[in-house]
């Protein structure tokens, strides 16, 4: 057996000094065996004690010592840990609570105050070298909010540590919160040291440690080491609300920012109000909608934003809102105005939602200007009218040619309604024979070329129909083709009537070539009887004058007389056939020369005759040049006929500016006419007198009238009978081109 | 001889017209033929008149327009384009006077245009003037001068 150690000796000596109930009775004690004995063992036992107590003085202040140095290293790491963190307060805490449940001993708990020192705010720290009994501890107590007891109370209202040396847990149980009567079952209270966590004189937290064992009580050396690291933990406390205090404003200020610009980032005008319709918060939007700046708009109720007609309801409306505040859209299915600052009104619509807030319920309004869109509306309104009044159809369809739209147009045209038409494909119109036409349209259209084309289509009812196609593509705001429009209008009437035209050209065109085999056969055929009749009568009179006698003679001359009126006949009406057919060559006429020269040629054949004739110079007319002497030879001839019983004949011809334009009259003192028959003058064959008065066919006039007309002029004419007549004509300047 | 062919197809004028000559003394060798065909077929010496001698031609021609088989015109364009008969003096007389007629005439090389005039004594006296004017005024041309 190996000799005792100092520490086995120590162990021993300290057993019994700490009253174990063994080691304080190591030895049996026999006084009557042996007294050299006994005394032996007393005197052992005396130097035992003695050694015992030297040995455990010794070992105390070593302990001391120890003690001391790892207080001031508890308080120098705590120093540390606080100047490396600052900002978690509870793990600060934990710091202090556990160097206190260490260094101090047992159970170290840390609680902060409300501001109003009423309360222990929950989340206090705590320390046991025990987990299990902190955890208790942690559960019934350090995890809420607990009114603060009587012997707390005390602490807080003086800021003075309260320090019980003795003290058992029952005594400690009415003390505090009757929560800790659990913890009490576990935990026998031997002595309590209360701290006060004090900053800048105000009780922030307070630090308490209670311990077990009866025979260490807390001392004033554990007061001060306490004391030392509460204050720590009140700085660290106070630092942390302060930093709190500081968070929470810049929070407030920052959710402020955002709000606002929220508000500015939002599309439309947006109002904040209170229950009393006051506009507390307006962002730019409003001010540009309505037209007041934020400051104007401030002052204002809600309801000046309301066009008067409306205003007088209005703040019933709000308070309704109220009532059942929820998010909502305005007046449902109403027509909402809004009213500008200059009096004018706008429609509008408005959302509405209420905003909780600590100064009670606001209201927030997004009030949009919707006067674009029902303007656009009314736009689409009345192209919609438009499109649905067209006579035409008007088609949309898809890139694959089915139907998304049919007008009233359509319906009228094709005989289909509507809902019969949508959504089906288009190629339903098409006839027999043309279904490979709606493929190609729609090859070329996906390219984006729009095309116009005559074509056939099929009506419900199964008749075929001419139909001009305008077919346009439909592109959206990228210009993207998206679909199709197709116009369709019913030409059917137009080529029934282009046929009837052309066919009605047609046999104009041969009317006009059996005018002229016509005129042709009576230029050479007709004259020749005439020719022949005059021929032999004249031959018989000639030949056989002595076989006749004058009756006879005279007869044969009625013969020889009607058959030349008949030639004069036939060469008038070909040469009103002629004027009626010939080609129109318009050029510049002198028509004054015209004039002269026709009376020249007059003159020559009646050298007899003294006719003044008065020739208004240069006058020029754009007219076909062989019908302008036509028309001479027949209006002059009339004067030059017409005036050959009159003493002093005069014909005047010139150029004078009528209402209806410049006009050209022959004027003559001749025979002159009865007005109420002027209209009969120019019908063809009418004579106003008889043939034996003056010679004539009849004809002259009307193809005056047909070479004036021709020319796009009109002719009139003014007389009375042995006053002469004046004819009147006019010769409109030909359209340009 | 001085020969006049006359292509007339109307019976009436033909007497007519050989009348006429008559009143002036101009008759005595007029040759009538009744259509265009007939008039190439003298002038050309074919068909019906293949014996004659084609070198023989008359002093001047009178051709009515309108004529069966072939017309006036169509008989005026074949002698114009013959070398034998070009320079063949041709009087174009007609009941016509249209634009178009007289100016076709013309256009074909007809060296005058006359329209028979239904006054008898008008169509005398055009006769006689055509008469005394083309066989006793006119100097032929040298290969169309006829042999007397």
């Amino acid at each position: 057996m190996k000799a005792p150690t100092f520490d086995d000796i120590f162990n021993v000596m300290s057993a019994a000094s700490l009253g174990d109930s063994a080691a304080r009775v190591p030895l049996p004690a026999q006084p009557d065996v042996a007294d050299t004995a006994t005394k032996f063992a007393l005197a052992l036992n005396i130097l035992l004690d003695d050694l015992a107590c030297s040995a455990a003085d010794a070992k105390r202040e070593v302990a001391e010592r120890a003690r001391v140095a790892d207080r001031e290293q508890a308080l120098a790491d705590v120093s540390r840990e606080f100047s490396a963190s600052t900002d978690n307060l509870p793990q600060l805490l934990g710091v202090v609570a556990r160097r206190l449940g260490e260094h101090v001993g047992d159970l170290c708990t840390i609680r902060t105050l409300t501001d109003d020192g009423e309360w222990l705010e929950a989340g206090g720290v705590g320390y046991h070298r025990d987990a299990e009994l902190l955890a208790l501890m942690t559960r019934i107590s350090l995890s809420g909010r607990q009114r603060v007891g009587a012997r707390v109370r005390g602490v807080v209202e003086s800021g003075q540590p309260l320090l019980i040396a003795k003290t058992d847990s029952a005594t400690f149980a009415r003390t505090t919160d009757p929560s800790y009567a659990q913890f009490l079952e576990r935990f026998n209270v031997a002595s309590s040291l209360t701290v006060a966590l004090s900053c800048h004189g105000k009780v922030v937290g307070v630090a308490s440690l209670l311990r077990s064992e009866a025979d260490r009580p807390y001392d004033e050396d554990d007061l001060r080491f306490v004391q030392s690291l509460a204050d720590s933990a009140a700085l660290a406390i106070a630092n942390a609300r302060s930093h709190d205090a500081e968070r929470a404003a810049r929070d407030a200020a920052e959710s402020n920012a955002r709000f606002q610009g929220l508000m500015e980032s939002a599309p439309d005008a947006m109002l904040v109000t209170g229950a009393d319709g006051r506009i507390i918060l307006a962002n730019r939007q409003a001010e540009t909608v309505f037209g007041y700046s934020r400051a104007e708009l401030h002052e204002l109720s809600v309801d000046a934003l309301v066009p008067a007609r409306f205003r007088g309801a209005h703040p019933a409306h709000r308070g309704d809102y109220l009532t059942d505040a929820k998010p909502r859209g305005m007046g449902a299915g109403l027509d909402l105005f809004g009213l500008r600052k200059d009096g004018t009104e706008f429609p509008v619509e408005i959302s509405l939602s209420p905003v909780e807030t600590a100064d009670g319920v606001l209201v927030s309004s997004a009030i949009r200007d919707i006067t674009d869109r029902k303007l656009a509306e009314e736009q689409r309104s009345r192209l919609a009218a438009i499109v649905d009044a067209s006579g035409e159809a008007i088609i949309g369809k898809t890139l694959d040619g089915i139907i998304t739209s049919w007008n009233l147009g359509a319906c009228r045209i094709f005989g289909y309604e509507a809902d019969e038409m949508v959504g089906k494909p288009i190629s339903l119109l098409l006839p027999e024979g043309r279904e490979n036409e709606e493929p190609s349209i729609l090859e070329a259209l996906a390219k984006g070329d729009g095309q116009r084309f005559d074509t056939v289509r099929r009506r419900k009812d199964g008749t075929l129909i001419h139909v001009a196609v305008t077919i346009a593509p439909v592109r959206d705001s990228t210009g993207r083709v998206i679909g199709i429009s197709k116009v369709a209008r019913d030409i059917t009437e137009r080529i029934v009537a282009e046929g009837s035209l052309a066919h009605a050209k047609d046999r104009a065109e041969a009317a006009v070539r059996d005018l002229e085999a016509f005129s042709y056969s009576v230029a050479h055929d007709l004259r020749a009887p005439l020719r022949a009749m005059n021929g032999f009568a004249r031959l018989l009179l000639d030949g056989y004058t002595e076989k006749l006698d004058a009756e006879g003679a005279d007869w044969l001359h009625e013969i020889i007389l009607n058959a030349g009126k008949m030639g004069e006949l036939i060469d008038a009406l070909l040469s009103l056939a002629r004027v009626t057919r010939s080609d129109l060559h318009r050029e510049r006429v002198d028509l004054s020369h015209v004039v002269r020269d026709v009376a020249a040629s007059l003159r020559a054949s009646e050298p007899g005759r003294s006719v003044e004739i008065d020739v208004e110079a240069d006058v020029d007319v754009e007219m076909d040049a062989r019908l302008a002497r036509v028309l001479v030879e027949n209006l002059l001839g009339n004067a030059w006929k017409f005036t050959a019983k009159t003493p002093a004949p005069r014909i005047a011809f010139g150029a004078l500016d009528a209402a209806s334009g410049r006009a050209f009259f022959f004027r003559d003192n001749g025979a002159g006419f009865e007005m109420a028959y002027a209209s009969k003058l120019f019908a063809p064959f009418q004579r106003l007198h008889t043939i034996s008065e003056f010679p004539g066919t009849g004809i002259g006039l009307a193809t005056v009238q047909r070479i004036v007309r021709r020319h796009g002029g009109k002719v009139w004419a003014e007389g009375a009978p042995g006053a002469g007549a004046t004819v009147y004509f006019t010769l409109p300047e030909p359209e340009p081109g | 001889m001085n020969r006049i062919l006359l292509v007339e197809d109307n019976p009436s004028d033909e007497k007519l017209t050989v009348l006429a000559f008559k009143k002036c003394g101009v008759a005595n060798d007029i040759v009538v033929v009744r259509d265009g065909a007939a008039a190439l077929d003298y002038l050309f010496a074919t068909g019906t008149y293949a014996g004659r001698d084609a070198s023989l031609l008359p002093r001047v021609i009178l051709l009515d327009l309108k004529l069966p088989k072939i017309d006036g015109l169509e008989v005026l364009r074949r002698l114009r384009a013959d070398e034998r008969t070009r320079l063949l003096p041709v009087v174009v007389l007609t009941s016509s006077k249209q634009d178009e007629d007289v100016l076709a005439s013309y256009a074909l090389g007809a060296n005058a245009y006359v329209r028979k005039p239904v006054e008898f004594s008008e169509f005398a006296e055009a006769a006689k003037t055509l008469g005394l004017f083309w066989l006793l005024m006119n100097e032929p041309a040298p290969a169309a001068r006829t042999p007397t």
